[in-house]
């Protein structure tokens, strides 16, 4: 695992997200995995275990760095102090990946601590896109943008989410995240097809996935309603969805995002191998876009 | 619409917020009362991982219902969490409900400060072997710089041995009834939490105002009649407590 060449994420196996409670036995057991991704505001304090973990595993493994506050889809100037912290952060730790939300969670000084939905209109697609052109221009580099997960929507909305983002990509030169449990969990919540959602969405400019589990609960009248809470397996319909994107973006690498109820090491590690053999079935099939991968699985 | 929406978030009274686009209102209600609990559990679980005694020592139900109360006065003002929640124990002390459990703000408090001392900026200590070229008159009149990290949490309560208890809850659970002196840091990996000897509270408060050790000690001995001024100097240094020492050229005349 020492082979990592910062910036290169073309043959990037699929990651998980780095919890405190295995810190050491990834350091003492070193196993096989593309990557690790922390969340950017857990390592904002000045010192101590976390960042001492961070530079030893960082060592061995590619790492990604996601953000969950930087308030980008929000009304208000973004917050010069936290893109600061943000850029110290990445200059510490040189990440091949870097994303952020498409997403507001802080308003008049209070941080919500949560992933807000935005109308998608206009005038707000003008906001998210300055947003976005002034992080990548403080921070010197380009980042990924995850669409969200959302139970509710706007009346004012004019654009459809695919729609928005694509707009952003093409506007601000941005990557995208595709989130697969999120458009699902999304479309679903919506009412919408999922498989509707990803045919539409900019998959030429996906460069890295994310992968989760969701809750279900139903609404008054019987509708399902999901909740992204990060505390499952990847569901099947998610799974299916993902194969048959997957190809669609050849060199991104597939990340798994359980946060809460966190497993055991070997049980996070193995959901990252089945998206790997996902990976591999559907990019050493024939097609144009999947032989160019095919080999390298 | 921000405004309204987090309005809406934070006042479960309030009505679901009239812009959403979800045409029947049941629906549209379920699915923001989402955004509503999201909020309350997300800093639930922020705060259980900065104050897990506290939460343990009061349950879930009783945690999950201080928080929501606690988050009403006091909401996040930075996305940095692992920052947030330092006026809790302030909070607790005032929050009548805790009250049947007295000593619940001090072990927040040895929480809050065990978790700062985790963050805290690495800064290195000296060895015991710092004292070995000092006099015993050049040591009187030095100075000492103690660890960034270092904080000390008074209690009328055996705040680092409840805390102790529930981390290794193997440990003999016998405990006396003591008021208890905490030092808490972080010297290198691992956050210490140190009960602490009569006497040395008032010590390493009066070396962090700035006395020197002859002056620090005096000030202690009016009350502890037996207290070891090396004891606790070479205790403190073996714990890593001492950053640095200071001591004049030449010995001076003035007090300190």
């Amino acid at each position: 695992m020492t082979t990592r060449s910062a910036g290169s994420t073309g043959d990037l196996k699929s990651g998980v997200g780095l919890k405190a409670q295995h810190y050491k036995t990834i350091l003492d057991s070193r196993p096989a995995a593309g990557f690790f991704e922390v969340h950017a505001e857990n390592f904002m304090g000045a010192g101590g275990p976390p960042h001492r973990y961070l530079e030893a595993i960082r060592t061995h493994y590619p790492l990604s760095i996601h953000g969950v506050g930087l308030n980008i889809g929000g009304s208000q100037p973004l917050d010069r102090l936290h893109l600061q912290r943000l850029k110290q952060l990445l200059d510490r730790y040189q990440p091949e990946l870097f994303s952020e939300h498409l997403a507001w969670s802080s308003h008049g000084g209070t941080f919500l601590n949560d992933l807000l939905p935005l109308p998608y209109t206009p005038s707000t697609l003008d906001l998210v896109c300055s947003h976005i052109d002034e992080t990548q221009a403080f921070l010197g580099r380009r980042m990924l943008l995850e669409n969200p997960s959302t139970y509710v929507t706007f009346a004012e909305s004019t654009l459809t989410e695919e729609e928005f983002i694509a707009a952003i990509a093409r506007r601000t030169g941005c990557g995208l995240l595709l989130d697969v449990n999120n458009a699902y969990v999304s479309s679903v919540n919506q009412q919408r097809d999922p498989a509707q959602y990803l045919d539409r969405y900019p998959l030429q400019h996906v460069e890295q996935f994310h992968l989760a589990g969701f809750a279900e609960t139903r609404d008054p009248a019987g509708q399902r309603l999901l909740i992204d809470h990060h505390g499952d397996r990847v569901h099947a319909d998610v799974w299916q969805l993902y194969a048959d994107v997957v190809s669609r973006a050849p060199t991104a690498p597939t990340l798994i995002e359980w946060d809460n109820e966190v497993p055991e090491l070997q049980a996070l590690l193995a959901e990252a191998h089945k998206a790997d053999a996902v990976v591999a079935s559907v990019r050493t099939s024939p097609g144009p876009v999947a032989a160019r991968a095919g080999g390298a699985r | 619409m921000e405004s309204a929406f987090v309005a809406a978030v934070l006042d479960r009274e309030l009505p679901t917020p009239a812009f959403l686009g979800e045409a029947a209102a049941p629906r549209a209600a379920r699915a923001f009362a989402v955004y509503r609990n999201n909020y309350r559990v997300n800093l639930q679980e922020a705060l259980r991982v900065t104050y897990p005694v506290t939460a343990q020592l009061v349950g879930d139900e009783f945690f999950a219902a201080l928080i929501n109360v606690f988050v009403t006065s006091c909401p996040p003002r930075s996305p940095v969490l692992i920052e947030y929640g330092g006026e809790l124990p302030a909070f607790i002390s005032q929050f009548e409900p805790a009250a049947a459990v007295p000593y619940l703000a001090d072990v927040a408090r040895l929480e809050a400060a065990w978790n700062d001392a985790y963050h805290a900026a690495e800064s290195g200590s000296l060895q015991p072997s710092a004292l070995g070229g000092l006099t015993a008159e050049a040591l009187a009149v030095t100075r000492v710089a103690l660890h960034a990290s270092l904080q000390l949490v008074r209690s009328s309560f055996p705040v680092a041995s409840i805390w102790e208890l529930h981390r290794s809850p193997s440990r003999d659970p016998a405990l006396s009834w003591e008021a208890e002196d905490a030092l808490v840091l972080r010297p290198d990996a691992e956050v210490l939490v140190l009960a602490l000897k009569p006497g040395y509270a008032e010590f390493v408060t009066a070396l962090r105002e700035g006395r020197c050790i002859a002056a620090a000690a005096s000030t202690v001995l009016q009350d502890v009649v037996d207290f070891d001024t090396g004891d606790a100097l070479v205790s403190l240094l073996s714990w890593g407590a001492i950053a640095g020492l200071d001591t004049p050229n030449q010995a001076t005349t003035e007090t300190c």
